[in-house]
């Protein structure tokens, strides 16, 4: 059904990815593009926690908070691209406004509940003890939330790879994702399937990695 | 000369509008050393009392003292064992007791030497590096008494302590605390619902009337430790609080009747209000109606 130059072999597709890794500017694309996550995701996480906690902790902050979250949750992220293109130019600050958007809500979203499930005791043993603000937050309440931050984390961190890739493809800008986009005009099927290839390994690796160690740890306790 | 903990009209309402009454002029003092078993009717605020000795909540009028001054919020000399033990599950046994010591900034091979000797103390020796999740209900409490034991305080409140343990195990576990209670000479004050609980540990029973709480009658406990269930003064004792709380529950019913009786009253109020009406309204339409 599907011609066979239409679909390449998988040996072609590997020795083109074999030779594109050795090429500086392919894994260049490649760090750019997650560079460009990595960055998004931070930006979320560092507005997401203080959020969720406040809306995990006291009731006043949710009843404000999520329904503002959930309206922005609603609307498809990817609808604010033009916008934001418009406004910053299709480069990496689009890019990584976009992947912290699509990052923010599965972090705020499990830490939240994370919030609302510390036990109200644990609170009591804190002030029991006299612990200081900052003790309670960094001893109990951070790796109380632990679970369901590395969940949303986890989360967000795939749904960034297809933002990204998505933003890149759409406009044409460094990352893999506009390498991919080019292999419409080059025509190069082993191209663009060896770079799915380069993502699949990276995504792998660091989900291995990171949230595997960071999930192997709760996994002792919880 | 004045007792270790003394409460002074302790009150509680848990609302501002000061309809929820909690706790109602609760005063008793606690000697040092003694071991004092609060029970009461259940939900009658026993616990808020405790928490209110804790310096976890505030009351709202009167005063808890510790050692003459008023106790406002957490106390240094003041420790605390939960009823669902309230261990972090992210540290292990050791790690636990170390809390309240890490928040006193006691050096760490100070704080683990120190953890190591309660928990050797609570029989938990080689469980140091278990999680809570890998230790049953009763060595769980076990960890939490340690923990509370290991900031050297001079009090020690219990809150249900032994209520989410398998009845062995607790009984246990209360002779144990009963013999650190000998041993250590500090003040221990349990609440519980558990009536031959209390009669076996406390010095003196303090029970406390239904809501709001006050103290309906304080009995000391003579009986020598340790105490046989079976003694005839022990029956006698708990048959006696039995009769006390019985009482307390009878009368919450009976209020509850009285108050769904007014209510009912005023239903038939409004009921009668409700016919009045619409018989006036339908005056001129059955007035064409003919009347025999």
């Amino acid at each position: 059904m599907i011609p066979r130059s239409n679909l390449p072999t998988f040996s072609s597709v590997l020795s083109v990815f074999f030779s594109s890794v050795q090429d500086t500017t392919f894994l260049l694309r490649i760090a750019h593009s997650f560079l460009n996550l990595t960055c998004g995701l931070l930006l979320a996480f560092s507005l997401a926690l203080p959020m969720a906690f406040a809306a995990g902790s006291k009731n006043r902050f949710d009843l404000t908070l999520t329904p503002l979250v959930m309206l922005f949750g609603a609307l498809p992220d990817l609808s604010f691209l033009p916008l934001l293109v418009l406004w910053f130019g299709p480069g990496s600050v689009a890019a990584i406004i976009m992947a912290s958007v699509a990052a923010f809500f599965p972090i705020y979203f499990t830490v939240r509940e994370g919030t609302k499930n510390i036990p109200r005791e644990l609170f009591d043993v804190t002030s029991i003890f006299r612990s200081d603000r900052f003790s309670t937050f960094t001893k109990m309440v951070l790796p109380a939330i632990s679970p369901y931050m590395f969940s949303g984390l986890r989360l967000a961190y795939d749904f960034d790879w297809e933002i990204i890739i998505a933003i890149e493809i759409a406009t044409r800008v460094a990352g893999i994702g506009s390498f991919i986009e080019g292999t419409i005009s080059t025509g190069s099927l082993e191209s663009g399937f060896a770079a799915i290839l380069a993502i699949a390994l990276v995504a792998v690796v660091v989900d291995r990695v990171f949230f595997g160690t960071l999930e192997s740890w709760a996994r002792k306790w919880a | 000369m004045e007792a270790h903990v003394e409460l002074e009209n302790v009150s509680k309402f848990y609302d501002a509008q000061e309809r929820l009454h909690a706790l109602h002029e609760v005063s008793f003092g606690i000697e040092r050393g003694e071991f004092v078993c609060i029970v009461g009717p259940s939900g009658c605020g026993k616990s808020t009392l405790l928490k209110i000795m804790a310096g976890l909540d505030a009351p709202s009028s009167g005063e808890v003292r510790f050692q003459g001054g008023p106790v406002r919020g957490p106390h240094a000399k003041i420790s605390m064992v939960f009823q669902a033990f309230g261990l972090f599950p992210w540290r292990t046994a050791l790690e636990n007791v170390e809390y309240g010591l890490e928040m006193r900034k006691t050096p760490k091979e100070e704080r683990r030497a120190l953890s190591r000797e309660y928990l050797e103390m609570v029989g938990l020796g080689g469980y140091e590096h278990m999680y809570p999740k890998q230790l049953s209900g009763g060595m769980k409490q076990r960890v939490g008494i340690a923990r509370a034991l290991a900031v050297e305080p001079e009090v020690v409140l219990m809150d249900e302590a032994f209520s989410a343990i398998d009845e062995v195990t607790a009984d246990v576990l209360r002779e144990e605390v009963s013999e650190i209670h000998k041993q250590t000479g500090k003040t221990f004050v349990l609440v519980t619902h558990n009536l031959s609980e209390a009669i076996e540990l406390a010095d003196k029973v303090v029970v406390l009337s239904s809501r709001p709480a006050k103290v309906k009658k304080i009995l000391p406990v003579s009986l020598e430790r340790p105490r046989d269930r079976t003694h005839s003064l022990f029956v006698h004792m708990h048959k006696d609080i039995l009769h006390l709380l019985k009482e307390e529950l009878e009368n919450t019913l009976i209020r509850h009747k009285l108050k769904g009786i007014s209510e009912l009253q005023m239903l038939h109020d409004v009921e009668a209000i409700g016919k009045s009406t619409p018989a006036k309204q339908s005056v001129p339409v059955t007035s064409g109606s003919p009347h025999t």
